[in-house]
Order: structure tokens, then sequence, then C-alpha cells
């Protein structure tokens, strides 16, 4: 039994008890009222008895009706005008006192009937006196009073009393026990309602409700199962798009984070996460600008939850990878009055790789049309000078003409590198000829090649590794490569500097590497740096010489052997380039 | 919304905008340090005007954490966290102001080509962004053990500091055309010193404001 049932139980216990109460003593007191009136109407009529037959002064027959009398408790005194006793059938009237100032007696000598309830000095215990009005007998005046002695009545009172308390009793307990029962069986079945419901919201909709009770509970229960289907198919519904609508989510390419009022992220998508790098576990809940680190994107999506309007931009991600982001940002009102408030959904598209393109066809544009112009423009500005006089000069002239034809070797250099590429680039490794061949020869051909440059600035070129190393390749165009790389190392180291040529073998992989203690490349070029024209440090490569197209040589002639090419470089400490090509 | 509740929202909010704050900075730097490199006097000039809104957002942040001081009343551990925001917003606030340094530095040097590639500086200024990063990080998770383990870095800044002040110091004597400009890569070192020295400052806060102790990182 719990607090509730229980404070239920006393309550009913009170009402149960307040009634009994009031029903008993109603009756009792209805009970004695009704016996004293009878006692009272007896006594009247025995007063009326003596009257008549003290009037007719038959004192034989009165004597005799005070004998009678007496067996039943009643005693009648006659009392005269002026209070002495003139006959009473129990004492002898000569013990008696004067009775003038008794309150029934009193009142009869007013002429009114006198009642008394008391206290007899004579007979020594409770009485109750009924007097009638005084009569005139003869010249004197008396009055004629019955009394009876209360402790019967009071008697046959208790006895009443108790009977009637003893079924006050009976009738409190069993009004107790029905009530316990009944409400027994109507707290039974709210229980398994309780437990139904308490199923129902923890989501076990399956659970079935069956009541054995009462009529209107069973209602109650079928009620509670028909929700409880309802809810069941429409929460399978809900289920179903929210399914959708997250697989439709989680599969878009484009990142999707969905944020609260506070800018905090409440959902996002795998392709989000991929931006992050980080766990779903991580990031739910935190603050945008704490997950994605940029003000841009912060600012944003504050303007979004504040204009309420479509904001697109294009933001730099500063992360490692440094991305570059064409957000969306849309802000969604609240659907109805309950909800949080506004949201902010960003909608990002990785552009990087298209603004890296981008940004490479714009580069190569610019720099093949600078490339090619500058030696042009130098050798028809010093043949306009010439041809404007100064031939007669020929000390002049032989100068200006070395220039122009420094310039033309230039030109025909860089076509020549372009026209090479091409025909890597078209061939695609077909019609070429490949055969076995030792790597190290092919190291000491460009060895020879890059000699002189190598010697103007005192620098060592040296070759380590397995020299005995064998492939299968084109001879003229790895040599080339290696021409190239060497020439690269030799033109970035400082002097008196060592450059290293090493063959190794990696598996079923030729591996030959140029190492120089050069300048390095910094990181951000590095992914570049096989790109045409591309110059990490403009002035300075053309200075050197270069024709800007010498690595993208190299990574096409790589390509067509179906090799690799690696760059390990640190700012200040030198350069690696790794070629690998498979031995067979 | 419990009152509770209310003063730990206000407080998420005031470290959200410390954070907002500290990105910036993060982004001057940044910015400055690839405007140096490329000689890029655009990129600089903006590294200065947006400087400006680093400096508006030291009094708000300043004026919230008042207000909320003023309003909540907080005490104990909680205001010690209003405290160390307050102290940390000051300190990002210099920071901001080192990287308007370096941008006005770089317009000092008319987009003249270094003489030598900027190594030791680039490798500094990647140092501090990386551990000006991880104190956000550990300001945001309030994790003073990272915030203590920062201050290996800081010495490394320091002796890179020390290294690009001697370099700097012979190239002046063995080339005198050299003096001017390497008289403004020393300053640059040195402010990227001070804003290393500033993150350290930062995880001091920190680590008082987890712990209520005071500490001495940079001693």
């Amino acid at each position: 039994m719990n607090k509730a049932q229980l404070r239920r139980y006393i309550g009913y216990f009170i009402i149960i008890a307040i009634s009994v109460t009031i029903i008993s003593i109603n009756a009792a007191t209805l009970f004695r009222r009704e016996t004293y009136n009878r006692t009272i109407s007896i006594l009247d009529r025995n007063n009326l008895v003596a009257r008549n037959l003290l009037t007719r002064g038959d004192f034989d027959s009165l004597d005799e009706y005070f004998n009678s009398i007496a067996v039943e408790d009643v005693r009648i005194t006659i009392i005269r005008s002026d209070g002495v006793v003139v006959a009473d059938s129990q004492t002898d009237i000569g013990q008696l006192d004067n009775h003038a100032d008794r309150p029934e007696i009193l009142s009869a000598l007013n002429g009114v009937p006198g009642r008394s309830k008391r206290y007899s000095n004579s007979l020594g215990e409770e009485l109750l006196y009924v007097a009638l009005p005084i009569i005139d007998i003869g010249e004197k005046s008396y009055v004629i009073r019955s009394s009876m002695s209360v402790a019967d009545i009071d008697k046959a009172l208790g006895d009443v009393l108790g009977r009637i308390i003893f079924t006050g009793i009976v009738t409190f307990l069993a009004l107790s026990i029905l009530s316990y029962l009944s409400e027994r069986r109507f707290i039974a079945p709210l229980a398994d309602i309780q437990k139904a419901a308490e199923a129902f919201s923890g989501g076990n909709l399956d659970h079935y409700l069956s009541v054995p009770g009462p009529e209107d509970i069973k209602v109650v229960a079928d009620a509670l199962n028909e929700m409880a289907g309802t809810l069941k198919s429409r929460l399978a519904d809900i289920t179903k798009g929210k399914n959708e609508l997250d697989a439709v989510i989680s599969s878009m390419m484009e990142a999707v984070v969905v944020l609260d009022m506070s800018l905090n992220i409440r959902h996002l998508n795998l392709s989000a996460l991929n931006i992050i790098g980080s766990d779903i576990t991580n990031v739910l809940g935190k603050a945008l600008i704490e997950i994605f680190r940029s003000s841009d994107l912060q600012i944003l999506a504050e303007k979004t939850l504040k204009s309420q309007i479509p904001i697109e931009k294009i933001i730099n991600l500063n992360t490692d990878r440094n991305l570059i982001l064409q957000v969306h940002g849309t802000c969604i009102l609240p659907t109805d009055d309950k909800s949080t408030g506004n949201a902010v959904v960003l909608v990002m598209n990785d552009i990087t790789q298209t603004q890296m393109l981008e940004n490479m066809r714009r580069d190569f544009v610019a720099n093949v049309s600078h490339e090619l112009k500058t030696p042009i423009t130098n050798v028809k500005g010093y043949l306009e000078t010439l041809a404007e006089g100064v031939m007669n000069d020929p000390e002049t002239t032989e100068r200006f003409l070395a220039v122009s034809i420094r310039n033309a070797d230039r030109l025909n250099a860089i076509l020549d590198d372009l026209l090479s590429l091409s025909r890597l680039e078209q061939h695609d490794g077909e019609g070429l000829e490949f055969e076995n061949h030792a790597l190290d020869g092919i190291a000491g051909n460009a060895f020879q090649s890059c000699a002189p440059k190598a010697a103007e600035k005192n620098i060592t070129l040296r070759l380590e590794g397995q020299k005995d190393l064998t492939a299968r390749l084109n001879m003229l165009l790895i040599e080339q490569a290696l021409t190239n790389l060497i020439d690269n190392a030799v033109k970035y180291s400082d002097k008196d500097a060592v450059v290293t040529v090493c063959i190794s073998k990696n598996g079923e992989m030729a591996e030959i590497s140029v190492r120089d203690d050069g300048i390095g490349i910094p990181d951000k070029d590095r992914p570049r740096i096989f790109e045409r024209f591309y110059r990490v440090d403009k002035a300075r490569s053309r200075e050197l010489g270069g024709t800007g197209l010498g690595l993208a040589i190299v990574k096409h002639i790589i390509i067509v052997h179906r090799g690799s090419i690696r760059v390990d470089s640190e700012l200040g400490k030198g350069s690696t380039f790794t070629l690998s090509i498979p031995l067979n | 919304m419990k009152p509770r509740e209310q003063y730990m929202e206000s407080l998420r909010q005031l470290k959200n905008e410390i954070m907002k704050m500290g990105i910036l900075v993060e982004e001057a730097l940044s910015k400055a340090m690839k405007a140096l490199t490329e000689l890029d006097s655009d990129l600089a000039e903006s590294v200065i005007t947006e400087d400006m809104m680093i400096n508006r957002m030291e009094i708000e942040i300043e004026d919230r954490s008042i207000a909320l001081i003023a309003t909540e009343q907080p005490v104990a551990g909680d205001l010690r966290h209003v405290i160390t925001g307050m102290r940390i917003v000051t300190q990002l606030e210099r920071m901001g102001d080192h990287a308007v340094h370096i941008a006005k530095s770089t317009l000092r040097f008319e987009c003249k080509a270094f003489k030598k590639p900027l190594i030791d500086i680039s490798k500094m200024a990647e140092l501090c962004i990386s551990m000006h990063r991880e104190v956000l990080s550990a300001f945001m998770d309030e994790d003073e053990i990272r915030a203590r383990n920062l201050v290996d870095l800081d010495d490394e800044v320091d002796s890179l500091h020390e290294k690009v002040q001697r370099d700097m110091f012979t190239g002046m004597v063995e080339d005198e055309s050299f003096l001017s400009q390497a008289l403004q890569l020393t300053y640059i070192s040195r402010y990227l010193e001070r804003f290393a020295d500033h993150i350290t400052n930062i995880s001091e806060w920190i680590i008082y404001g987890k712990t209520g102790n005071h500490v001495d990182l940079n001693g």
C-alpha cells in the first residue's frame, strides 16, 4: 500500500466514522426523549387517577391505589397549598418537610403543570417529578404529584445506547472492509495502466494492456492501447522520413553543418567531418568558431542569423590542408512557437581543386607569354638599334649580335623543351624504344653534360649505391631527366657543395635519387614545382637561366616509364628528388 | 532558463567571443607573414586595417565581462574564469599589435627582394601559429596540462630568435647594403618572440583559471 492509497483509506475511514457517530448520537437522543416523554405521560395518568379519587372523597380506593402503584415504583404525594404533605404512597408523612419550595410544586401552585428531575432527600435517589396544577377540594386546595426513579430509565437507556454503539462499530468495520475491497478493485487495474503508460513513454509501444477489471476502466485501457498503436505507426512514418533525410544529407558531397542560435554545432554530415578531420563526438554541441577556427565563417554565420537572408561567400579555411570553400549560409526560422529558435544551415562546397586548376591555368598563360616574350623583345630591340645605324660600330655590333644570339638560343631552348614535352604527352610512351640499360652508365652521361656548370661553382658530383643495377628504360629520356635534375641541383647549390646521385633497388622498382644541400623548396610551393613555367622564386630562377620546363619534362619522362617521382626538401637544408621506375 | 544555466550560457558565449578574437589574431599573423614572404604590400595594409576589429573586440569582451560580473556576481571559480577571460583578451590584443608591427616592417621593405630566403623567421612564425592554435584549444577545453606543455615550443622560438639575431649581425658586418633589411628582420624576429611570450602568458592565465594558482612559465 503506498502513501496515496493510505491517505485515501484514512479519508474513507474518517467519513464512515463521522457518519456512523452522527447516526448513533441522533438515535440515542431520540430514544432518550421518547422514553422520558412516555414516563411523564404515565406519571400524568397516575396523577389524574389520584385526583379523581381525591375529588370524590373516596379515600379507601385512594389508599388501595397507592398500594397498587407502589409495585410499579411510582410514588404519589398530595400536598396542601401551604406546602404540607398530607398523603404519600411510600413515605410516612410525619418525616416529610414542607414541599412548598419544590420547583414542580411552585409551578403547580401557579396553575401550570410542573416537572422536575432532581435528587430526592427523602428517598435518597434521583427522581422525575410531575405535578398537576392546583385544584380546590372543599375549602382547601391541593397539589397532586407523581414521581418515579430515573435509575430505571437510565438503565434502560444505557442498554439501548450500548446496542447502538455496537451496531455503529459493526457498521463502521463492514463499510471499511467494503470500501477497501472496492478500492482495490479499481486500484489494481490502475497500476496496470500506470505500468503500460511507463512502457509506452519508454518507447515500448508493443506492450499490450489487458485489464480484467470494471467496464469503465477497461474503456480507458482500450483507449490507451489504441493510442499506442497510432503512436507506433506515426513514429514509424517519422523515423522513415528522418532516415531518408539523414541518408540524403550524409551522402551529399557538400559539407552540411547545422547550427543553433548560439552558433553551436547541432548536426553535421560526413563531408563536414572530413573537412574538420575530427570525430563527431568531439564536435557536436561545440561552438562553430572552436571547430572551424575561421573568423570569416563565423562572421558569415552571424550575418546569416541576424539578417535571415541566404549569404554566399568563398572562404579560405586555414587548416593543415588550406581548403577553399564556397559556403552558402541559410537561416531556418522556427516552425512553431515551441522550438528553441532560429538555426543556421551552412552548406560548404570544397572548390580547392577547381580553384587550384584555375590558378594553374591563369599562371600558365601569364608565364608562357612572359617567357616567350622576353627573349623576342630583347632580340627585336637589339636588331632595331643595329638597323638604326649602330652597325657602323663593329664592337657594339658584335656585342649586340651576341646578346641577340643568346636570346634566340634561349627561345630555342624553350621551344625545344615545349616540343619534347608535347611529344612525351602525345606518345604516352608508345613508339619509344625500351631496353635494359645499366643505370650507372646513364648517370655518368648525365654527369658529363653537367660537368662544365659544376666545375664553374667547384661542385663535386658523386655517384653512390648499387652501381650495377639495370632497368628497362629509354636511355635518352632517363638521361635527360637526370641531367635536368642534376642541373637544377647544381644551380641551387652554393659554391664547393656536393651533389649526390644514389642508385638503389626498392622491390620491383629502381630508385635514382639526386640530392643537394641547396636552398630547399618551401612547403607551399612543393606541389606546384612540376607545373610548366612554375617558378618558386621568379627573379632568381630566371637569372640562373632555366626555361621553367625542366621539372615538367622530368615528370612526363617518368610518366611514360610508368614510374613515380618524389621530393623531400627542407628550407635551407637541401632537396632530394627520387625517381622510381620499374625494373622490367 | 534557470539562473545558473543562464549564467553558464553567458560564460560560454563570452568564451566563444574570446575564441573568435583569438582566431582573428591567428589570421592576422598568418596574413602578416604571407605579406612578408611575398612582399605583398596590399595584404600588409589589410592586416593593419583589420587590427581595428581586434581592438574593438577587446573592448567589447571587457564590457561584457564587467556586465557579467555586475549582474551575476560570480564567486570563486566562476569569477576566476571571467577574470581569466579578461586577462587573455588583453594578451590577444597585444599579439594583434605584433602582427601589425610585422605588417608595417613589410611595408618598409619597399618590395626589395630578400638577400636570403626567410627560413628561420618562417619557422618561428609556423611555431607561433601552432602554439597559438594549441593555446586556444587549451583555453576552450580548460586543459591546463596542454597549456603548460607549450613552454617547450616557446623555448624553441626563443632559441630561433637568438639564431636569427646572430645571423643578421654577421650579415650586417659582411655586407653593409644588407644593413636596413637585416635591421627590419631582427625586429620581426623580436615581434615573433614577443608573440610567443604572450602565448605563454595566456597559458599562465589558463592555469590560474583552472587551479587558482599563479605560475611563471616565462622564467
